[in-house]
């Protein structure tokens, strides 16, 4: 018992000694309320004194990559935004500005909200995606609320409240004015970098690459089989930015310049490091696809056969207008009648109804540029194809592409040339045996082939 | 001793007056914000018509603190969230004014009233959305608000499950006013205990979470109102209500017709005949078979049955007499548990609250007709 006393006494001594200490120097020199209410009107004033307004981009599950966002913050806590999605290249006055709403308020530091409904901004965490991205539940996955990490001038560094995602927001290079010019230079630079398959060369050595949304998947071979980086990225008007750098076999990596009409997009930093377009071939890109030829395409020997039909035939015999002829794979809308083949399919219009038929072709690839092909000669004729060979003359357009006026086939081979070819517009057969016989075909449906 | 006592005091007196001596504090600065809000007019209406009169804060922006960090939401859009403050105002609050009293509503009201623009969407797959949600009497969350159509809204009071179409996606009726009334009723029933038998009438019955699976359609088939009403009893009590207050008494009829269950077994009369469907016309109904061919009455030896037919010249013939549909003995065990349920329903509210539910229903049928003409967010006003 005494001891303990003794000890509650000694206990007792010790409190009274360190309980009192002159003076502790504060770790803040004002209250944690008023450097929050500081650090937010600061951070206010970074938002809203950018003149061109900002561009965010914004990344939610990183499977999908990242879009670009221009937000123009106001005094009085207004937003007024445009996105890539809600806008469409094509049709310019459906641009979409919208005006919102934000907030900064105090909650794990200071915190950017955008608490008002703007689909530009809301595409983007609504848990039902509008375009149907993701599961309901989690859409696209990214946040409408974010974390002020730093803040000055020149950029604004965010994480995402709830997904925890990193993003950065940089003032816009171009003026509130000319947003619009900005979207359209993502668009043009993603159309015209748009390929089926890349490669990624990194110094000697290359990697098969792939987009899906925009994140590009390379696969990277090992000795325990395929290994897959995934790299999502944001399309800027420079090309590709990456969410975050990678390192490939030694060398970090950041984005893609984008070149016009090139198939080699050099990175941002490394000479030896670019992402090359990998093209198929041009005699496969044109039987995996559909062409369009027309009276003013075809050259001098195929045009009188041409002329014949559009006069003598079309309307003093059938008293009908040919509304589609097409080369190549058979025209989309048919094909599940008509089964996948190679070759004409066409379409005539009594004035009521399209009757639509079909003239499959034998054809074989030489080289990279060079098919040789015939008429298949009537059995394999689909649709209405041997009714308006005989009763409309039909085999007089098939003359040029590699048949007789008897309905023969006669093999034809041509040399193909193309204005692009990543992503050929139009296509231009020229037979290798009669320079008068060329045939330009546009990848585009044109109706009426006859008026065009 | 006395050295002991004088020890303590002395200790008591240092704790009490070592700290604490700073004096340097800034009384120039406030922590609490007493600027006064900028308020649109929309804000400025929200003051005078649910802030004031009921004590209610109506938030319409995104506030963190105020969802539930497990799902993923965004906010409800400006325009329709004004339309939705009217509509509720309207439909909902000056309801229960009118048929109960102005004290009633303001005691009972929730405080909070929260719009989101989108469901909330269980992350398990399901589909399963949440409607809105009621916490402690304190807050109502209304979903989906981005859905609704503030010009044209669509009010269907006539099915008893939800007519949701390409055309008509967002029923206000299921959407919005059932779901206040069925938080209100949780609200209510944690004031004052209803009934313990109810929760015995339909025990077996009950989904728990598999409710999911039950389509609204089906659900009066095994005794409740919707397939969120065979989740459990509260559930199934704030259905009964809800679906009673928003619709006529022609769906409520409806409703019941459709728990009463045909079985596989032929009725028979008192006197063990067979009794025969009737169409409109009071005629016999033919069996019919799968490709629409008539099915014919056969004897005991399999032969067919002929009928004489005596024209009104005399002439004579015999045709084949088809078999006709009969009536089928109707279960009606559900329909009972279902008119149980509602009595304990409708007694609770005379006998706890002193609301007469056929005078609630009729008010809140005429006030979400007015609202059909749509919503002028401009003037914050019902279209004349």
């Amino acid at each position: 018992m005494r001891h303990i006393k003794h000890l509650l006494f000694a206990l007792a001594t010790v409190f009274t000694i360190s309980s009192c200490v002159s003076d502790v120097d504060d770790v803040f020199d004002k209250p944690s309320s008023q450097r929050i209410t500081e650090a937010i009107a600061a951070d206010k004033a970074i938002l809203v004194n950018q003149p061109n307004g900002w561009v965010l981009k914004i990344y939610g599950d990183l499977d999908f990559g990242g879009y670009n966002l221009l937000l123009k913050f106001n005094d009085d806590n207004s937003l007024k935004t445009v996105g890539e999605i809600y806008y469409n290249s094509t049709n310019p006055a459906s641009y979409e500005v919208e005006t919102s709403h934000y907030k900064l308020e105090q909650s794990s530091g200071v915190v950017l909200s955008f608490d008002e409904y703007c689909k530009n901004i809301h595409f983007f965490s609504d848990p039902a995606n509008p375009a149907g991205l993701g599961t309901n539940s989690k859409g696209f996955y990214a946040d409408l609320e974010f974390r002020i990490l730093s803040a000055s001038p020149d950029s604004i560094v965010m994480q995402g409240k709830k997904h925890g995602n990193r993003l950065v927001m940089v003032p816009s290079p171009v003026t509130e004015e000319n947003w619009q010019s900005y979207l359209d230079k993502v668009y043009d630079v993603e159309s015209d970098m748009d390929c089926a398959n890349y490669k990624i060369n990194v110094a000697d050595k290359s990697y098969a690459a792939k987009i899906t949304y925009r994140s590009i998947t390379v696969t990277i071979p090992t000795e325990d089989g395929n290994e897959y980086l995934d790299i999502p990225y944001t399309v800027t008007p420079d090309g590709y930015s990456f969410y975050k750098a990678i390192t490939l076999d030694g060398k970090t990596i950041k984005g893609f310049k984008y070149v016009e009409n090139a198939m080699i997009y050099p990175e941002l930093n490394n000479s030896d490091v670019n992402l090359e377009a990998v093209v198929p071939p041009l005699n496969q890109q044109f039987v995996g696809a559909t062409w369009y030829p027309t009276l003013s395409s075809i050259g001098a020997f195929g045009k009188p056969y041409w002329n014949a039909i559009k006069e003598q035939i079309m309307g003093p015999v059938l008293g009908e207008t040919l509304v589609l002829f097409s080369f190549g794979k058979v025209y989309s809308s048919v094909m599940s009648t008509y089964g996948n083949y190679f070759g004409i399919t066409f379409a005539s219009n009594d004035g009521s109804s399209n009757y639509f038929g079909g003239m499959p072709f034998n054809y074989e690839l030489t080289g990279d540029d060079q098919i040789t092909m015939s008429y298949n000669g009537g059995d394999a004729n689909v649709g209405n194809g041997t009714w308006y060979i005989n009763n409309g003359y039909f085999h007089y357009l098939m003359v040029p592409f590699g048949c007789d006026t008897q309905a023969k086939p006669v093999e034809r081979t041509f040399k193909l040339t193309t204005d692009n070819l990543k992503k050929p517009s139009m296509i231009m057969l020229t037979d290798v045996d009669n320079d008068k016989n060329v045939i330009q075909m546009s990848a585009s449906p044109i109706t009426t082939p006859f008026e065009h | 001793m006395k050295f002991k006592n004088i020890l303590y005091l002395l200790m008591a007196a240092g704790f009490m007056t070592a700290c604490g001596t700073d004096n340097d504090v800034d009384s120039s600065y406030s922590a609490f914000d007493t600027e006064i809000p900028t308020r649109s007019a929309f804000d400025n209406w929200l003051l005078e018509n649910y802030t004031k009169p009921y004590n209610i804060n109506f938030i319409y922006r995104y506030n963190d603190k105020e969802t539930d960090n497990a799902y993923n939401v965004i906010p409800a859009d400006l325009e329709k969230s004004k339309a939705l403050a009217v509509m509720i105002k309207h439909v909902w609050l000056d309801a229960y004014a009118e048929a109960v009293g102005e004290s009633f509503i303001k005691t009972y009201s929730p405080r909070v009233y929260q719009l989101i623009g989108s469901a909330e969407y269980s992350s398990g797959g399901s589909n399963e959305m949440v409607l809105g949600t009621a916490e402690g009497g304190l807050k109502v969350t209304v979903f989906r608000v981005n859905a609704i159509t503030p010009d044209n809204p669509w009010i269907d009071q006539d099915s008893y499950f939800p007519n949701i179409t390409a055309s008509n996606p967002m029923d206000l009726n299921y959407w919005f006013f059932h779901t206040m009334h069925h938080e209100f009723c949780h609200i209510l029933t944690q004031q004052k205990n209803y009934s313990t038998e109810f929760q015995t009438i339909s025990t077996s019955d009950y989904q728990t979470t598999n409710w999911v699976n039950v389509d609204d359609e089906e659900a009066p088939s095994m005794g409740f109102t919707s397939g969120y009403g065979s989740k459990e009893y509260n559930e199934d009590f704030a259905e009964i209500y809800s679906f009673y207050v928003t619709h006529t008494q022609a769906a409520f009829q409806k409703l019941l017709n459709a728990a009463i269950v045909e079985t596989d077994t032929p009725a028979t009369d008192a006197n063990g005949n067979p009794v025969y469907k009737k169409d409109a016309d009071g005629n016999l109904i033919p069996q019919t078979d799968a490709a629409g061919n008539i099915i014919y009455q056969t004897d005991a030896n399999g032969q067919p049955v002929y009928s004489k037919v005596t024209a009104d010249d005399g002439t004579v013939t015999y045709v084949q007499v088809p078999a006709y549909e009969r009536e089928m003995e109707k279960d009606y065990t559900n329909y009972n548990k279902l008119v149980q349920k509602f009595n304990i329903v409708y007694d609770y509210f005379t006998n706890s609250w002193g609301i007469d539910l056929d005078t609630l229903r009729e008010i809140v049928l005429r006030r979400s007709k007015e609202v059909e003409k749509g919503i002028d967010t401009g003037s914050l006003t019902i279209k004349k």
